[in-house]
């Protein structure tokens, strides 16, 4: 896919995937690809420096636990991170419907 | 190979300001990333070295990331320690501009300093150049219109010495006739006086002798007469000296109570064509010479008395030896009249009045005498150390005056 559409949809992927509880970086970007079935695939250049952008704003809340014989970093949303995250949610659907409005009008009449 | 890479020695230096576990959990998440790979890529290709270049590929440069973490997590510390740097510098260079600016500022002040001051002593030269031009001018338009006067003093000739100790003094006649300032000097061992520049006017000039003689003369400044010098012949200082009186009586009078009464007085004195005038030192003498050949001093004479000459005699003893002791220079004798004696303790405080009037000085001091007394020396001047004779010289008709009033007065007695 164009990396250009999934750009501005990683922070809403992530704060989704963390929004099931608590996790880490490997598992967030397992996830995301486990379920967009090989779709989306965030690099690790990607993942961690939104992980640590999203922990800034306050959005996300770092824990740090032992696992597997070492310190593992699991993150889980803030108050503001599930009042962010249904925002991007909501601005998501007002997107696809438009969008879907749009190019599902073009089938029809194509 | 070792497997994680060590990310701790990819990241940059530590900076003072750095969180001290930043670092440690940056590699430590990252480390943890890059095992799960591993076991995931070891499970599928059950080779290390596979499994290890999978994982490497797939992340990327580990270097590039932690150092992006790194540098994510300072930034706002990195950006404001270099906005203040930044700040700073701009602070620096805008006191270094201020500097700058102040000092050129200062120097054109004191360049702006320099050139008023330097206007300013121009101004000042000008106006002091000015200052002397006039000046100049003045003492130039002076020159022309002010004389300087002098006056030399010299002693009973024209060709005297200088007259010393007297007092000069020239008054301004103003305009208005209201006597002005008066420039005041004393004469001294040099023969002028300098009174500097008078305008051209009418001036007074007064000389006063130190025993009391005085004399004035106006005098004009005109212009073009620079210096005008006013010389003055002085009288020299006097001297006292005696004098004698001799009256030749007839035989039938000698013995009779008469006296002349006279008075020797100082006449003003021509000197050079300049008058003097007797000061309050050289009081008339009045003085009553008996037929006896006595000399009786007087205290107070007058013979411009409304009444006629009258003598107040206050000493009755004559004078010693019949001299009259009087300060030298010019002397006149005036011989007023004859007057009949009383008693010799009946003189004290005595006034007498003529019988005879041989002169009457009248109050416009013109001398009128209907029987003229010769007197000799008509010039009488007292020589000063020594007896002065003096002559008085009766006529017949005088006689005859006196014996008749002798007989009328004896007709009148009881």
């Amino acid at each position: 896919m164009d990396s250009r559409l999934l750009w501005g949809m990683v922070d809403t992927l992530i704060l989704e995937v963390i929004s099931g509880g608590p996790t880490y970086g490997y598992e967030i970007a397992q996830t995301v690809l486990g379920r967009s079935r090989g779709y989306f695939e965030i690099t690790e250049g990607s993942l961690y420096p939104a992980l640590h952008r999203l922990e800034r704003q306050k959005l996300l809340a770092a824990i740090w636990k032992e696992a597997d014989g070492r310190d593992r970093k699991y993150y889980k949303l803030t108050p503001a991170g599930k009042t962010a995250l249904a925002a991007k949610k909501r601005e998501w659907q007002e997107f696809t419907s438009g969008v879907q409005g749009i190019l599902g009008t073009a089938n029809c009449v194509g | 190979m070792s497997w994680p890479p060590d990310l701790t020695a990819l990241l940059p230096a530590p900076r003072d300001d750095e969180p001290p576990e930043l670092r440690q959990r940056i590699v430590a998440e990252l480390r943890d990333h890059l095992q799960c790979a591993f076991q995931r890529e070891l499970l599928l290709s059950g080779d290390e070295t596979e499994a290890n270049r999978r994982v490497l590929a797939k992340f990327g440069d580990p270097a590039r990331l932690v150092r992006k973490l790194w540098f994510d997590a300072l930034w706002e510390k990195i950006m404001s320690q270099r906005l203040m740097l930044a700040c700073a510098a701009v602070m620096a260079a805008a006191c270094i501009t201020m500097g700058i600016v102040t000092v050129r500022v200062a120097e054109q002040s004191a360049q702006a300093t320099q050139s008023l001051a330097e206007q300013g002593r121009e101004v000042n030269a000008a106006l002091l150049q000015q200052l002397d031009r006039m000046t100049t001018t003045s003492e130039s338009d002076r020159s022309l219109n002010w004389i300087r006067v002098k006056v030399r003093l010299v002693q009973e000739t024209m060709d005297g010495p200088p007259a010393e100790g007297f007092k000069v003094r020239i008054d301004d006649e103003a305009p208005n006739h209201m006597t002005s300032i008066a420039e005041k000097r004393q004469s001294t061992a040099e023969p002028e006086i300098d009174f500097g520049l008078l305008a051209p006017g009418r001036y007074n000039l007064n000389i006063t002798a130190p025993w009391g003689d005085n004399f004035i003369r106006t005098f004009y400044v005109r212009p073009g007469e620079s210096p005008l010098v006013q010389t003055v012949v002085c009288p020299a200082p006097p001297v006292e000296g005696d004098i004698a009186i001799d009256v030749t009586w007839p035989d039938d009078l000698v013995n009779k109570p008469i006296g002349l009464f006279c008075f020797v007085y100082s006449p003003q004195r021509d000197l050079s064509n300049d008058t003097w005038h007797s000061g309050p030192y050289a009081k008339s003498n009045s003085v009553l010479i008996t037929s006896s050949g006595d000399l009786i001093p007087g205290g107070e004479g007058y013979i411009d008395d409304s009444e006629g000459p009258r003598l107040r005699v206050t000493d009755s003893a004559p004078l010693p030896n019949a001299l009259i002791r009087s300060t030298g220079g010019a002397r006149s004798l005036e011989v007023a009249g004859v007057v009949l004696m009383s008693q010799p303790e009946q003189r004290t405080e005595t006034n007498y009045w003529p019988m005879v009037l041989l002169a009457r000085r009248e109050r416009n001091r013109n001398r009128s005498s209907s029987m003229p007394v010769t007197v000799f020396p008509e010039s009488m001047i007292v020589k000063g150390g020594t007896v002065n004779h003096w002559k008085v010289t009766l006529s017949d008709v005088h006689f005859e005056a006196i014996r008749a009033a002798l007989r009328e007065r004896a007709e009148e007695q009881p």
